[in-house]
């Protein structure tokens, strides 16, 4: 009996009943190894390469960290070589310049952007291959090219019929045509279905491999630790004691801490506690939680820069008949990827290889021959899944780390890190602050509008702008014709990165928080007023709308409260349904819509909506790093606590049927959660909450 | 120490205070089970001790001796465990990191009882998932349920 699989999914109705193709078929196995050179197998271009028994690989060139990349871009291929999905295999790129994000000028994975910058470069490199096989297939048999067609893995013309295995060699050793149609949308047979997950099986098994899996011969094992306050140094450390624990075969500093160096990772730690360093803590060692927003409070008097002015906003508030001045603010948070932070690095006179869990391969390679001195010829970086992403691993301080240990000891070196030092060592979404001053009018509709960002860069643009903070609160969706934003920097010594949704993971929550804010201050319905302001953004509505729709928006559904928000190229809007008694939350359902342009895989975008969902959910009830004499008071899942199966709610996502170029999916499911769940929580009773986590206001996520 | 592994029984030379996980992953290469807090927290750890869902971050190797431990690599020679079909089908992993955790928490669910209930499922799985994939889990875990009553 043939299994149906029934989706959660509406984009049209395609999609209910859909039968997955090869579903009793064994799944094609990723494998995150260089492509073979085997002589048998012909290489069309650096993502296409076919063997002569008609096996296809397709190189992808960005990280598998759950959000179904490896599986979605290799739809886009397959597509345009018209592969035979149940022959494909999927191989992660090494570091090679031609694998270069073609809009980061990295090659690296993050900012929702993997398809919307690999989807033309993909298609014309499977177009490019196909066009190949035709042309070798129509020599093959006398016959015009254009007679010629292509059918899952093979090419045909009238009754004749050539595997793509048998033509691989003859084809790729063409000289590529340099430029190729593409299919007609319509005519896509993978990209928009709901293909399983290529590496599913593996992830199932215990099969698939993670960074910290890796295991190379002769390979040894380092545990660290790293300075508790930013910027501290090792100073006294027990060497004898760590060298005399069993397996223990150095002690190595490196760049942040100390590592101690062992036969195996237990045996590594054990050293590490008979180590018992010590570190010098410098003035970061006065900065708490309590100083970095005393700190930002005092720079809200401050002008700032990435100013933008639309009309006369401080004219337009004077005249204003009624004025709402809020502050609202948001806490540092840490990724919490599930697999902790590790490297595996083999430093040797000719070359580095390392094998990391990373979403950065160019600034692993750049941190290596930091260390080692060593050319980028010399360098290979080899990516694994991961266990997690969320921007932390855009960063490459423990493949430093690991260099430097393989360095010293001369040996290939698998770096672990502890959750401590994960939770304690992260590169934070930044904390910041956000004063809103709006003016309604008689109406009770928003003419004058000022906003003041402040927090935290590590960097600013000339104009004084650093993206990863104002994106999302710096331009409005909205249309308000008195409009002032500034941007004033306040330095503190914690490092920050980019956490899943960067800037929009605090700015979405302002703005949206904010607008409800001003919808009741003018008696409008929080969704009629968004309408009225979206006119101009016909996207936005429409996503808008379908959320209202799907959840029963006005129909006596539950206590409700609704978000929008575009980032990545993509537009959200979320609906939190949720019951409150005293403080205890119960979070039933969230609706969530979303135009995301060219939908590649329903199923991976549901997931992704599903997750990112839990993931606000966390955040907006539980996420606060805290700072306390310069260090991170967090450790572990006790103290940083996550959404449990439990408290976690049911999903349901609507896609808009679209046909423009696709946005990001990973990110943009977070910005609308936290918002949308505060605004169902001032409809509930609960007084406004301009600050997060919900649990410093008292609220706890109940169980269901 | 002798210990037995998925029915194979193997002899390690270990400090018998070594947490189970590491000597499963480092020692004997069992490295689907997975290091995810290393205190009892997350799950990822969990394997079967006589077929109990067992957290190994903090249990020495020592208190496995004498008892049949089970880990995802056990659970099928090839995936064809009602549980890693209905995780297939349903599509369950997005990084996959916590997934081998799950899978054998729900696997002594379904031993247990092989008709849960959503509310039995949502209190039995006690796994944390930063993927969030909770919603995806309870589905997989009702639909081998009923492979398993041989309800296809």
């Amino acid at each position: 009996m043939k299994r149906r699989q029934f989706l959660k999914v509406s984009s049209g109705g395609l999609l209910l009943g859909f039968v997955l193709p090869g579903c009793e078929k064994p799944l094609p196995k990723i494998t995150p190894q260089p492509i073979s050179s085997k002589a048998e197998t012909a290489r069309f271009n650096a993502f296409v390469s076919i063997s002569g028994e008609g096996k296809i690989t397709l190189v992808v060139p960005s990280s598998e960290m759950g959000q179904g990349v490896h599986t979605g871009l290799a739809q886009i291929l397959a597509e345009e070589l018209d592969a035979d999905w149940n022959r494909i295999e999927v191989v992660m790129a090494r570091r090679e310049d031609v694998y270069k994000h073609p809009q980061m000028g990295g090659m690296l994975t993050g900012g929702s952007n993997s398809v919307e910058g690999w989807y033309q470069p993909l298609r014309q490199a499977g177009a490019t291959a196909r066009a190949m096989l035709v042309a070798a297939a129509a020599k093959q048999w006398g016959a015009p090219v254009d007679a010629c067609t292509t059918e899952a893995g093979a090419v045909v013309h009238l009754k004749k019929r050539l595997d793509y295995g048998a033509l691989a060699t003859a084809a790729a050793a063409q000289t590529p045509p340099s430029e190729t149609a593409l299919k007609d949308p319509k005519d896509f047979r993978l990209i928009g279905q709901p293909l399983p997950r290529l590496e599913v099986m593996d992830k199932c098994t215990g099969r698939a491999e993670f960074g910290i899996d890796v295991v190379r011969e002769g390979m040894v094992y380092a545990a660290v630790t790293n300075g508790p306050v930013f910027g501290s140094k090792l100073a006294e450390h027990d060497e004898n004691a760590a060298k005399a624990v069993a397996g223990v075969l150095a002690v190595v500093p490196v760049s942040g801490g100390v590592a101690v160096v062992a036969d195996s990772y237990w045996q590594a730690r054990l050293g590490l506690r008979a180590l018992a360093p010590k570190f010098e803590a410098g003035p970061e060692a006065e900065v708490s939680s309590q100083t970095i927003e005393a700190q930002f409070r005092k720079d809200l008097a401050k002008e700032g820069g990435a100013v933008i002015k639309i009309g006369d906003a401080a004219k337009a508030m004077n005249g204003a008949a009624q004025k709402l001045e809020v502050l609202y603010q948001a806490p540092f948070l840490e990724h919490a990827t599930m697999e902790p932070m590790n490297c595996t690095a083999h430093v040797t006179p000719e070359k580095t290889e390392i094998w990391a869990p990373t979403q950065v391969q160019d600034k692993c390679a750049a941190a290596v021959m930091a260390v080692t001195g060593q050319t980028i010829d010399q360098v290979v970086i080899n990516t694994t899944l991961l266990g997690g992403g969320f921007g932390r691993r855009l960063e490459a301080d423990y493949v430093t780390q690991a260099t430097e240990v393989s360095k010293a000891v001369e040996k290939p070196v698998k770096l672990i890190w502890s959750r401590e030092e994960t939770t304690q060592h992260g590169f934070y979404r930044p904390a910041s602050l956000c004063r809103f001053r709006i003016g309604l009018d008689k109406a009770g509709f928003p003419t004058a509008w000022q906003c003041r960002l402040v927090g935290p860069s590590r960097g600013v643009r000339e104009d004084g702008d650093d993206t990863s903070l104002t994106r999302g609160v710096r331009e409005l969706p909205y249309e308000i014709p008195d409009f002032a934003f500034d941007f004033v920097v306040s330095h503190t010594p914690v490092p920050t990165g980019y956490w899943r949704s960067v800037s929009h993971s605090h700015t979405g929550f302002y703005l949206e928080g904010v607008m409800d804010e001003v919808a009741h201050a003018g008696g409008q319905d929080p969704l009629e007023l968004r309408r009225r302001l979206l006119q101009k953004n016909p996207r936005h509505l429409a996503v808008l709308n379908l959320a209202a729709e799907k959840a029963g928006w006005g129909k006596g559904q539950g206590v409700q409260g609704l978000a929008v928000h575009e980032s990545f190229g993509s537009i959200v809007a979320e609906v939190v349904e949720l019951s409150l008694e005293g403080k205890k939350v119960k979070v039933h359902r969230v609706t969530c819509a979303v135009d995301c342009g060219v939908a590649i895989n329903p199923d991976m975008i549901a997931a992704q909506f599903e997750g990112g969902v839990v993931f606000g959910l966390t955040a907006a009830f539980y996420g606060k790093i805290t700072l306390e004499y310069g260090a991170v008071k967090e450790s572990n899942f006790h103290d940083y606590k996550l959404t449990t199966m439990r408290q976690a709610p049911e999903v349901e996502v609507h896609i808009v049927p679209s046909s423009e170029p696709p946005g990001g999916i990973g990110e943009p499911p977070v910005p609308p959660l936290a918002p949308a769940l505060v605004n169902a929580l001032f409809r509930a009773g609960a007084p406004r909450i301009r600050s997060l986590p919900l649990k410093d206001h008292g609220f706890t996520l109940a169980n269901l | 120490m002798k210990l037995l592994v998925n029915g194979k029984e193997v002899e390690v030379q270990v400090d018998p205070e070594t947490p189970l996980l590491w000597v499963l992953r480092d020692t004997l290469g069992y490295r689907g089970t997975k290091f995810g807090c290393g205190m009892m927290l997350c799950g990822a750890c969990t394997v079967h001790l006589d077929g109990s869902p067992t957290r190994t971050c903090m249990t020495p190797v020592k208190m496995a001796e004498g008892k049949a431990i089970t880990t995802i690599e056990g659970l099928s020679p090839d995936g064809s465990h009602p549980l890693q079909r209905a995780w297939t089908e349903v599509g369950v992993p997005q990084c996959g990191y916590c997934q081998s955790g799950q899978i054998m928490v729900a696997a002594a669910l379904l031993k247990k009882n092989p008709n849960p209930t959503e509310d039995e499922i949502r209190t039995s799985m006690v796994n944390l998932c930063r993927c969030g994939t909770y919603q995806r889990i309870r589905k997989a875990v009702s639909r081998a349920a009923e492979m398993m009553r041989g309800e296809d």
